[in-house]
C-alpha cells in the first residue's frame, strides 16, 4: 500500500513537473519577445548577445567574409527601444550620442533604419535585424538569437 | 368437451373478422376524407384563379421586383466587397512601394553621407602680470573664437571599399603669426633681437585681405584636409588604408572633434605636435575579439613622416614607420583600455637649386661645360635641417559606472644629422638635440541623471597637464591644472566651461595664469 502511495506521489509530482516544464518554454517564447533575425543566406546560424551588440555598434563589420549590414527599426519605434535597451544597454538618447561621437571620431554612420525590418532582412544580403516573435516569418529570414 | 372447444374457436374467429372488417372500414373512411379535402382545395384554387385573373399579373410583377431588388442588393454587397479588396490591394501596393523607397533610401544612406561639426568658443585670461611670458604662447585678450567647420564626406562604394574625407574650413591663414620677435637684454640694455622661428625677421602676421574687383573686400580663409583616405577592408582583422589619415595613437587624437573631447583647450601633447597628428601614406589595421570581453587592435603605419611638405610629398627617401597596439577589456559597466604607439622617422628640410656649369672655350665664349661634367646643368638639394625622430606614447583609460580616468604620455627624441643654423648679431647658433615630454591625466564623472533626464548628461572633470618642450632649454616647462564641466543637453550639442591655470615651471619664470574658456560645439 505504501509502495502504491509512493508511486502515486511520484506520478503526481511528475505530472506537476511536466505541467510546469511545459509552461516555461511557452513563457520564453512569448509572441512579444524579440528575436534577432538574419538574411537566409547569412553565414552564421547563431550569434551571441555580445556579437549582436558589436554588430549594431559596427565594431564587427564582417562575418566570415560577408559584410554585415545591421538594420534598425525606425527611431521612436517601441521595437527599437526594447532592442537598444536589451542589447546595447542604452536608452535611445544615449545611442544617438554614441553615433554622433562615432561620426566625429571615425566618420561612421549609424545602421540604416526601416519601418519593416523583416522585409529589409529578406531583401538585403548580409542583413541583421530584429522583430517581435509574432512577426517572424521563417520563409523570409532566420532567427540567430532569441532575446 | 369437443362442442365447447369448437364454440370457443368459432367465437374467436368471428371476433377477429369483426375487428378486421372494422379496421378496413375506418381506413376507407380516412381515404375518402383526404380525397374530398384535395378536391375541395383544387376547387378553391381554381376558384381563386378564376376569380382573380386580373390580380395575377400584378402579383408576378411584384415578385419580379422583389427578385430584382434582392439581386441588386447582392450585387451591391459584391461591389462593396470588391471595393474593399481593391482598397486593401492598393494599401498593400503603397506599402510595398514605401518599403522599396525606404530600402533604396537606406542603401543610399549607407552609400554616401555628409556630416560635420562646428564650434564657438570664448577665452578670458587672468594673469598676475599683464606681461606674463604665458602670453607669448597663449592668447591674452578676452575673445570669441571659432576654429573652423569640419565637414565629413563618407562613401561605402562596395562591400569592402570605402572612402572618408574630413576637411576643415577655417579662417586660417589669416591672422597667423608667422614670426615673433625675441629680445635679449643685459642689465636693461638690449643685446640681441632675433625672430622666432626665423631669427633674421621681426614680427610677421599673415593678412589675407583681398579686395573685390569693384568695391569692398574680404579676408580669405583656407581649407585644411584633416584626413582623406581610401579603405579596403575585406576582414575586420585586416584592412589597408591609403591617403592622409589620423595617426592612430592615444585617445585625444582620434577623438579630436570639439563635440566629443571633454575640454575646450587641447592637451599639450596634441597642441604641441609631440606626435604627428596625421600622416600621409599607408596603414594596415585591424581588430579581433578573442573573447566576449576582450578586444585587440593593431595598426602599422608607413608614411612620409614629418617634414615641411609631408602631407603631399616627401623631402627625403626615408619613410617613417609606426606601430600601434591596444588591448581593451570591457564588461557590462566597466572598461580597461591600454594602448601604445611607437614611431621612427626622419624630418628633412631642403632647398632645391639649379646648378649650371659653364666653361670658356677656345674662342673665349662661355659655353655649357659638358667636358668636365656629365651633366652641365643639374639640380641640387641643400639640406637645411635633418633630424631623426623617435617617438613613443602610452595611453590608459579606466571606466566604471560613469567614472572615467584616462591619460596619455608621450616623448619625442630629436637627433640631428644636419643641424639648422641660426645667425644672430654675427653669431652662428646650431640647434641641439633635444627631448620633448608631455603627459596629461583626466578624471571625469558622468552624473547618473539618466533616470531623471532622458537626454541630458552632465560631466564634471578635473585634470593635470605637463609639457617640457625641450630638455635643452630650462624655460620651456609648463604645467596645467584644470577643472570644468561638460554638458550635453542633446546628443548633438555640447556645452563646456573650463577653468585652468597655466604654470610656467621654467627657471626664473615662475608664473601662474588663469584662463576661463567656454564653448558650444554642435555635430550635425
Amino acid at each position: 500500500m505504501l509502495k502504491l502511495l509512493k508511486s502515486k506521489k511520484i506520478v503526481v509530482m511528475f505530472t506537476a513537473f511536466l505541467l510546469l516544464f511545459s509552461l516555461v518554454p511557452a513563457q520564453a517564447e512569448s509572441t512579444d519577445d524579440l528575436v534577432v533575425i538574419a538574411n537566409k543566406r547569412f553565414s552564421a546560424d547563431n550569434l551571441s548577445l555580445t556579437e549582436v551588440k558589436r554588430i549594431f555598434k559596427k565594431e564587427i563589420t564582417n562575418f566570415h567574409g560577408t559584410r554585415v549590414k545591421p538594420i534598425h527599426a525606425r527611431d521612436g519605434n517601441a521595437l527599437r527601444q526594447q532592442f537598444v535597451n536589451k542589447v546595447l544597454g542604452m536608452n535611445p538618447s544615449a545611442e544617438k550620442k554614441y553615433w554622433q561621437e562615432m561620426m566625429v571620431k571615425k566618420g561612421m554612420n549609424p545602421p540604416s533604419e526601416l519601418t519593416n525590418t523583416v522585409r529589409g532582412v529578406f531583401s538585403t544580403p548580409g542583413a541583421i535585424s530584429y522583430c517581435f516573435r509574432k512577426d517572424f516569418n521563417p520563409t523570409t529570414s532566420k532567427i540567430v538569437l532569441s532575446l | 368437451m369437443k362442442t365447447i372447444e369448437l364454440k370457443t374457436i368459432l367465437f374467436s374467429m368471428l371476433t377477429i373478422v369483426f375487428f378486421a372488417v372494422n379496421a378496413v372500414a375506418q381506413e376507407a373512411e380516412k381515404t375518402n376524407v383526404t380525397d374530398s379535402n384535395a378536391k375541395g382545395n383544387n376547387t378553391a384554387m381554381s376558384a381563386k384563379t378564376d376569380a382573380g385573373t386580373a390580380t395575377a399579373a400584378n402579383a408576378t410583377v411584384a415578385e419580379r421586383l422583389e427578385a430584382l431588388q434582392a439581386k441588386v442588393e447582392a450585387q451591391e454587397e459584391q461591389i462593396k466587397t470588391l471595393s474593399q479588396q481593391q482598397q486593401m490591394a492598393k494599401e498593400d501596393r503603397d506599402d510595398l512601394s514605401m518599403q522599396v523607397m525606404e530600402a533604396n533610401a537606406a542603401a543610399a544612406d549607407e552609400k554616401f553621407t555628409i556630416s560635420g561639426f562646428l564650434d564657438l568658443s570664448h577665452t578670458a585670461s587672468f594673469a598676475k602680470y599683464d606681461d606674463a611670458i604665458t602670453y607669448y604662447y597663449q592668447p591674452k585678450y578676452n575673445s570669441f573664437y571659432q576654429t573652423g567647420v569640419n565637414l565629413y564626406l563618407k562613401s561605402q562604394m562596395t562591400e569592402t571599399l570605402s572612402a572618408l574625407v574630413e576637411t576643415r574650413f577655417s579662417y586660417s591663414p589669416n591672422g597667423n603669426i608667422t614670426n615673433k620677435s625675441q629680445v635679449t637684454r643685459v642689465d636693461g640694455v638690449e643685446t640681441a633681437r632675433t625672430g622666432d622661428p626665423d631669427p633674421n625677421k621681426g614680427f610677421e602676421r599673415t593678412d589675407t585681405y583681398a579686395k573685390y574687383q569693384f568695391e569692398g573686400g574680404t579676408r580669405l580663409g583656407g581649407v585644411n584636409i584633416e584626413r582623406a583616405h581610401l579603405d579596403w577592408k575585406p576582414r575586420d582583422w585586416f584592412g589597408i588604408r591609403a591617403g592622409r589619415y589620423l595617426t592612430p595613437f592615444g585617445i585625444w587624437n582620434e577623438d579630436h572633434g570639439s563635440p566629443v573631447v571633454l575640454t575646450v583647450a587641447l592637451p599639450f601633447l596634441i597642441s604641441w605636435d609631440v606626435v604627428p597628428t596625421a600622416q600621409t601614406g599607408l596603414m594596415v589595421f585591424g581588430s579581433i575579439f578573442p573573447t566576449d570581453l576582450l578586444k585587440l587592435e593593431y595598426a602599422v603605419t608607413l608614411s612620409n613622416g614629418r617634414g615641411p611638405t609631408e602631407n603631399f610629398f616627401d623631402t627625403d627617401h626615408n619613410k617613417a614607420i609606426g606601430l600601434r597596439t591596444k588591448i581593451q577589456v570591457a564588461g557590462e559597466d566597466w572598461l580597461i583600455s591600454l594602448g601604445g604607439y611607437g614611431y621612427y622617422g626622419k624630418y628633412t628640410d631642403i632647398e632645391t637649386e639649379m646648378i649650371t656649369e659653364y666653361r670658356i672655350d677656345e674662342t673665349g665664349t662661355q659655353v655649357l661645360d659638358d667636358v668636365n661634367y656629365d651633366l652641365a646643368q643639374r639640380s641640387n638639394d641643400v639640406i637645411t635641417d635633418k633630424h631623426k625622430e623617435y617617438i613613443g606614447t602610452v595611453d590608459l583609460k579606466l571606466n566604471w559606472k560613469g567614472l572615467t580616468l584616462f591619460g596619455e604620455a608621450g616623448a619625442r627624441k630629436s637627433e640631428y644629422l644636419v643641424r639648422p643654423e641660426t645667425v644672430s648679431y654675427g653669431t652662428t647658433i646650431w640647434a641641439a638635440d633635444f627631448i620633448t615630454n608631455s603627459a596629461y591625466g583626466m578624471l571625469a564623472y558622468q552624473l547618473p541623471l539618466e533616470k531623471v533626464f532622458d537626454t541630458l548628461t552632465i560631466t564634471p572633470f578635473v585634470g593635470v597637464d605637463y609639457l617640457d618642450l625641450s630638455d635643452a632649454n630650462d624655460t620651456s616647462k609648463f604645467g596645467i591644472y584644470r577643472f570644468g564641466i561638460n554638458i550635453k543637453p542633446s546628443p548633438y550639442v555640447t556645452l563646456k566651461a573650463n577653468a585652468y591655470r597655466v604654470d610656467s615651471l621654467g627657471e626664473g619664470v615662475d608664473e601662474k595664469t588663469w584662463f576661463v574658456k567656454s564653448q558650444v560645439a554642435v555635430s550635425f
